[in-house]
């Protein structure tokens, strides 16, 4: 079980896909904020101040890849797992970017919940 | 028949303490948005002038908002202006508590109906003077029009209309200009130019009307070229440049034409332009071949122009004296601005008088397009959108450009492209989207003149991230 002070922000312009993490999450015992685009992404990661942020790549106002740019820019050891579909395209080539702009753990969707909480976990050092 | 003054004011009073919430004037509809930034993007006007000796600051704004319009010279009509003087008699003493409120519906409202290179300002909340840098006389005075009518609706209801005043530009001669019966001339107190104002609208009609040919001179006047790289995002490469045509900007910047003078111009102008690009196309290509370079030249023109029997026979002969061989296939043509909804043997009738004389060919179509059974079997290569001129919210564009790429996909089985992208949320909204061919600023900027082919990949769109 999460230890309850465990903050998680998740930014994610797709509805769908943001309340579908969010349960997961918060099922797991997770606080969870989130954010439906990137620049609003920023403005929670700076007042929330949370421990991971899980962000998706083709967003709105602000797509993942600044996203995450900016959060390792104000927080060096920031925590970022990024998470793609890539739409038309394949998502390869976006997570590859993402892991070398600094996502601790990039993830493809759709994604299995067990593997993506698993994933969630080793990110943030729980045992 | 005028109303009782009591009778006005009383509905003022009783309007007053809903007009001081803080939360009326600032709520926007769902779907709408400040205009976004862009190279012409309006800018945000300083806040007006509250003291006599403040008058000369905006006068000075004056200045630079009518230089920023991007036009030398102003053409009639494109300056206009709402005042609120008979609104703040009406209030009289009462007027400064709602002025600030007052202002903040007024810019609002204004803000909500500026589109790219349209900008505002204002003085003393009384008075907003507005550049229109699109639109003709006729459609700049209408629109401020209907903007004042929303501002005075806001504000009074239906009682409202009658109490803003609307003035329009109606002369323009290398920079003087005449507008409200306010002395201007006074405030800009400079030396670029005599400012006259009048109150006849009927002379002013007059006077504002110039010879076709005068003005087509005075609005394509200082065209320049540039080339827009059109990334491929298949082969990982920019093997397409595109050409744009340019006019002069703010001091020595430029800007691209296009949508500052094809809307509400007339047929002459739009295929004087296009005549410029194709010339100048011509001319780079012909440099090209003998540098040996292995690239494609982009040539824009408009629907306009080829749906003309005489202006599209006109073109086509022009490209068919020029062209050999080897520069054939070094041309893609793309026909701008096709409405919607042409029939198939239209666009047939226009496509191929073309094709022997280019690669291939692109349709540009609004991106509220989603019946593209129409372009199946015209002969084009690929079909495509503008974006850069788009308003309202991004999530609102990114669904506009799902809709067009999979309807494009799946009802013509044809790859398709899109301009303007520029932001990179843009670009991997386009990626996303499935675009095959994308170019704008976030992708690369305008360059002079093209070299050769450049690969280009995903990370590369990223590099100025990393290299910050």
């Amino acid at each position: 079980m999460a230890a309850l002070a465990t903050k998680i922000l998740v930014i994610d312009d797709d509805v769908i896909v943001r309340e579908t993490i969010i349960q997961i999450l918060e099922d797991r015992g997770y606080q969870v904020v989130s954010a439906e685009d990137g620049k609003r992404g920023i403005a929670s990661f700076r007042s929330e101040k949370p421990d991971l942020v899980i962000t998706d790549i083709i967003m709105p106002e602000k797509e993942g890849i600044q996203t995450i740019t900016e959060i390792r820019r104000e927080r060096p050891d920031a925590k970022v797992i990024a998470i793609s579909g890539g739409g038309r395209i394949g998502n390869t080539d976006f997570l590859k970017i993402a892991q070398k702009l600094g996502a601790s753990d990039v993830i493809a969707k759709p994604f299995d919940p067990d593997d993506f909480l698993t994933r969630v976990s080793r990110c943030l050092g729980e045992g | 028949m005028a109303k009782p003054k009591d009778g006005v004011v009383g509905r003022l009073r009783r309007n007053l303490a809903h007009m001081l919430d803080p939360e009326v004037g600032t709520a926007k509809p769902a779907g709408t948005a400040k205009p976004q930034r862009a190279a012409t993007a309006p800018r945000a006007p300083a806040p007006a002038p509250s003291s006599p000796g403040a008058e000369r600051e905006f006068g000075e704004r004056i200045k630079i908002l009518l230089s920023q319009s991007g036009q030398k010279s102003l053409l009639s009509g494109r300056v206009n202006m709402i005042g609120m003087h008979k609104i703040k008699e009406r209030f009289g003493a009462e007027w400064e508590k709602f002025a600030d409120r007052a202002d903040r519906i007024a810019r609002n409202t204004i803000e909500r109906h500026l589109v790219s290179g349209d900008i505002y300002t204002c003085l003393h909340r009384v008075i907003y003077v507005i550049v229109f840098a699109r639109l003709s006389a006729h459609q700049a005075q209408v629109k401020c029009t209907l903007i004042a009518d929303e501002i005075a609706k806001a504000l009074l209801g239906e009682e409202g209309t009658d109490l803003l005043t609307v003035k329009t530009s109606v002369k323009a001669i290398d920079g003087s200009f005449r507008l409200e019966s306010i002395k201007l001339a006074e405030k800009l107190g400079g030396s670029d130019g005599e400012l006259e104002f009048v109150e006849d609208e009927t002379e002013a009609a007059a006077n504002g009307a110039a010879p076709a040919a005068a003005k087509t001179e005075n609005v394509l006047g200082g065209l320049s070229f540039a080339y827009r790289p059109m990334w491929d995002s298949g082969r990982n490469v920019v093997s397409a440049y595109r050409c744009t045509a340019l006019l002069p900007s703010i001091d020595d910047g430029t800007a691209p034409v296009d949508a500052r003078i094809v809307v509400g111009n007339e047929a002459a102008v739009i295929h004087r332009l296009d005549e410029a690009v194709r010339d100048q196309v011509l001319k780079d290509l012909d440099a090209l071949i003998r540098d040996n370079c292995t690239l494609l030249l982009s040539l824009p023109v408009h629907f306009e122009t080829l749906g003309a029997i005489g202006r599209r026979r006109q073109f086509v002969e022009a490209l068919g004296k020029s062209l050999d061989d080897r520069a054939r296939k070094l041309l893609l043509i793309e026909i701008q601005s096709v409405p919607q909804g042409v029939p198939p043997a239209r666009l047939i009738e226009i496509v191929a008088p073309l094709r022997p004389h280019c690669r291939a060919i692109m349709l540009q179509l609004p991106l509220e397009t989603t019946d593209f059974t129409n372009v199946r079997g015209c002969g084009a290569l690929a079909i495509g959108c503008d974006i850069t001129d788009h308003r309202g919210p991004e999530f609102m564009l990114m669904q506009a450009m799902n809709r067009f790429a999979r309807s494009i996909a799946d009802k013509a089985g044809l790859p398709s492209y899109l301009h303007g992208a520029n932001s990179l949320s843009m670009v991997t909204a386009a990626l996303g989207a499935g675009f095959a061919y994308i170019d704008g600023d976030a992708v690369a900027k305008l360059i002079d003149h093209p070299r050769g082919l450049v690969d280009f990949r995903l990370a590369d769109l990223y590099r100025p991230l990393t290299s910050s």
